[in-house]
């Protein structure tokens, strides 16, 4: 009896073993398994799909795809390999010999033998009527306007897997609507690969990508690559960016920086060029930041156009002396004449005004240390430091824009409140998304929130129209329009001190005043003939000014 | 009765199987006529949407504002050096009560 019993449970023992593998290679493996032996059966061709366009707001475009061709070789088909590679490689501006042992590869039946090529190339090498030669479309970006917003469009490159992938700007913020979805053809193949002409096959169509129509107007955007470029030049900068915004909505009318790079060619540029400055870059604003302080003291009720203040000499902060940027005093002024002068010590009164609440709460308001929200892939926002850090010297000094780091589309969503009756917009680059079918996607302007009263913003308007009409920089205004505008002048810090030497020229302003069609910010990094804003930035601030306003047909009043 | 009808159905069977065989046929012919038909079809659509896609190309070059700029100086337009603008006090003739 005992006998049967071990037998009994020997047997059950190896038929729960056999349940327990037969488990593992059903189920646990099942998964594995099938793919090992689809890739035995099946032989997968990838089909791309194609790549949205990239739209300006008159319907044309600035980036689409150019036919271009994948050319592969089937090895197993070549008569020669080669008299083949003797003929192919100089179109494809190839060793011949590199080619010849690529294709000598008994393991590879299907060999990329040149990526991207232009039509005109595949038509020379559909001539020579190869057997073995085959072309699979793989279209290639193309920039009719050459160079034109490459910080704003970025660039498409190859991922780790060889698929093209957007870089900055647009085309890595919105990779995946433009990029669509690829398809895929699988056939059966035999034991050697080759694919089997009565096998099953399955085909998935591709999905192409969407396009991205945007706000940026070609025009404005050609005028201000243009000024920027003579502008750069005429004073010596460094480094020059510009940034046109629609005060109403954010949208994005035309942004250029230099030195730039060509999209088309970017592997032949520095990484260093491919990071718009506009969004990825701070810099400590100057005196363009005294109109929001003082819009803050506005708007809190603290001071008004005709509030005085008194400027008897440099005023002492801690163990600081805070000096006006002419070094020039002129007694009791009123809060209009603190920003026609430009007073750092007028400023002071304002921050004294507003006490330490009010500061931090102005800086918060206006979205500092925040991001904008704008839609290109590189945006940074300068951390502004915590609440508790801020020290009596940096509240004074971050009145007048020193020991504060900004980015420009910061800076320039800040003033576009004052511009627009106090709301905080939502720059946006795009304005609608279309589909393969045509069908549309508005991309709405978004409000962050109401940082200025109505009022308070007319009132600061009227004073930077002063500042404009009464500051250094007035020879350069055209007559008769009402344009109100701030210029800065920042000291670039350098190792923990503020060399006397760098600056950064800005300007910062809107036009008209009354309904602005847009608002400009200008920076200029260390101008070599001046180093101040209102006879750098200011001027080439006007000349754009002067070509915007009779580009929109705006007559002077 | 049922005999006869065996035999003459059994005399019929090659008369159908060639029948069969012969519909076969046409209709093979007609599906190979059919399906080169879809293979031109699928060419001259890409040849189509290729052709397609090199106007766009050539639209995009043309339209675009260097080439426009281009072509404005070859016919020998300049633009204007600076833009003076005057306001209401500046004007000569300006009537004011």
């Amino acid at each position: 009896m005992g006998r049967i019993w071990i037998v009994f449970s020997i047997l059950s023992l190896l038929y729960a073993l056999l349940v327990v593998r037969l488990y593992y290679w059903q189920v646990i493996r099942s998964s594995s398994l099938r793919l090992a032996a689809a890739s035995q059966y099946n032989l997968t061709l990838p089909l791309p799909s194609q790549r949205g366009s990239i739209i300006a707001f008159d319907g044309k475009n600035v980036v689409l795809n150019q036919s271009a061709y994948l050319v592969f070789a089937e090895s197993k088909k070549i008569v020669s390999i080669a008299s083949f590679s003797d003929s192919v490689a100089p179109i494809l501006e190839k060793e011949s010999k590199d080619l010849s042992a690529l294709l000598s590869d008994s393991s590879r039946v299907w060999v990329p033998i040149g990526h991207k090529v232009e039509a005109s190339r595949v038509d020379q090498l559909k001539n020579l009527k190869l057997t073995g030669l085959g072309f699979e479309k793989e279209p290639k970006r193309y920039y009719p306007e050459s160079s034109m917003a490459a910080h704003l469009v970025g660039f498409v490159g190859s991922d780790e897997n060889g698929k093209d992938t957007g870089y900055f700007g647009l085309e890595g913020f919105y990779n995946r609507e433009l990029a669509g979805k690829d398809g895929e053809l699988v056939i059966e193949k035999d034991i050697r690969g080759a694919p089997i002409l009565i096998g099953e096959s399955h085909r998935v169509e591709p999905e192409d990508g969407r396009s991205l129509v945007l706000w940026l107007d070609r025009t404005v955007q050609r005028i201000v690559e243009r000024r920027l470029s003579e502008g750069v030049a005429k004073y010596g900068a460094k480094e020059g960016s510009i940034v046109v915004m629609d005060p109403k909505t954010g949208g994005i009318l035309a942004m250029a920086s230099m030195p730039s790079y060509d999209p088309a060619n970017f592997g032949e540029f520095s990484r260093e060029f491919y990071k718009n400055p506009i969004v990825a870059s701070t810099f400590e604003p100057g005196s363009i930041f005294k109109v929001l302080i003082m819009a803050a003291g506005i708007d809190a009720g603290l001071v008004t156009p005709s509030t005085m203040a008194d400027e008897p000499g440099p005023i002492r902060v801690g163990e600081y002396f805070i000096r006006t940027w002419d070094d020039k005093y002129r007694g009791m002024i009123s809060m209009t004449d603190v920003l026609v002068h430009s007073s750092n010590v007028g400023m002071v009164f304002v921050e004294k005004k507003l006490g330490r609440e009010g500061m931090l709460k102005a800086l918060h308001n206006f979205g500092l240390g925040e991001f904008t929200g704008i839609d290109l892939q590189e945006e940074a926002a300068a951390n502004l430091r915590k609440d508790s850090e801020w020290g009596e010297i940096d509240l004074a000094t971050a009145s007048f824009g020193q020991g504060i780091a900004v980015t420009p589309i910061q800076m320039v969503r800040a003033v576009a409140a004052i511009a627009n009756g106090g709301s905080l917009v939502v720059p946006r680059v795009v304005k609608e998304i279309r589909d393969m079918t045509g069908k549309t996607f508005a991309m709405k302007p978004g409000k962050t929130r109401t940082v200025l009263s109505p009022s308070s913003a007319r009132i600061m308007t009227e004073m930077m129209i002063a500042a404009v009409d009464r500051g250094e920089a007035k020879w350069a205004k055209p007559k008769g329009y009402r344009i109100a505008g701030k210029t800065g002048t920042a000291q670039i810090p350098v190792s923990g001190h503020y060399d006397a030497t760098k600056t950064i020229a800005s300007f910062v302003g809107f036009a008209p005043a009354d309904d602005p069609r847009f608002i400009m910010l200008i920076t200029l990094r260390e101008p070599s003939s001046s180093p101040w804003g209102s006879e750098t930035a200011a001027p080439l601030f006007f000349t754009i000014a002067k070509d915007l306003l009779s580009y929109y047909s705006i007559a002077p009043e | 009765m049922s005999t006869s009808w065996i035999r003459s159905a059994i005399r019929m069977a090659p008369i159908l199987v060639v029948l069969f065989v012969v519909v076969e046929l046409l209709v093979t012919n007609e599906l190979a006529g059919f399906g080169r038909k879809v293979a031109e079809a699928d060419r001259s659509i890409e040849a189509v949407s290729e052709e397609n896609q090199l106007l766009n190309e050539k639209i995009a070059s043309l339209s675009s504002l260097i080439t426009i700029d281009q072509k404005a100086r070859e016919f020998g337009m300049t633009t204007t050096p600076v833009v003076i603008t005057m306001g209401g006090e500046d004007v000569a003739f300006h009537l004011q009560p």
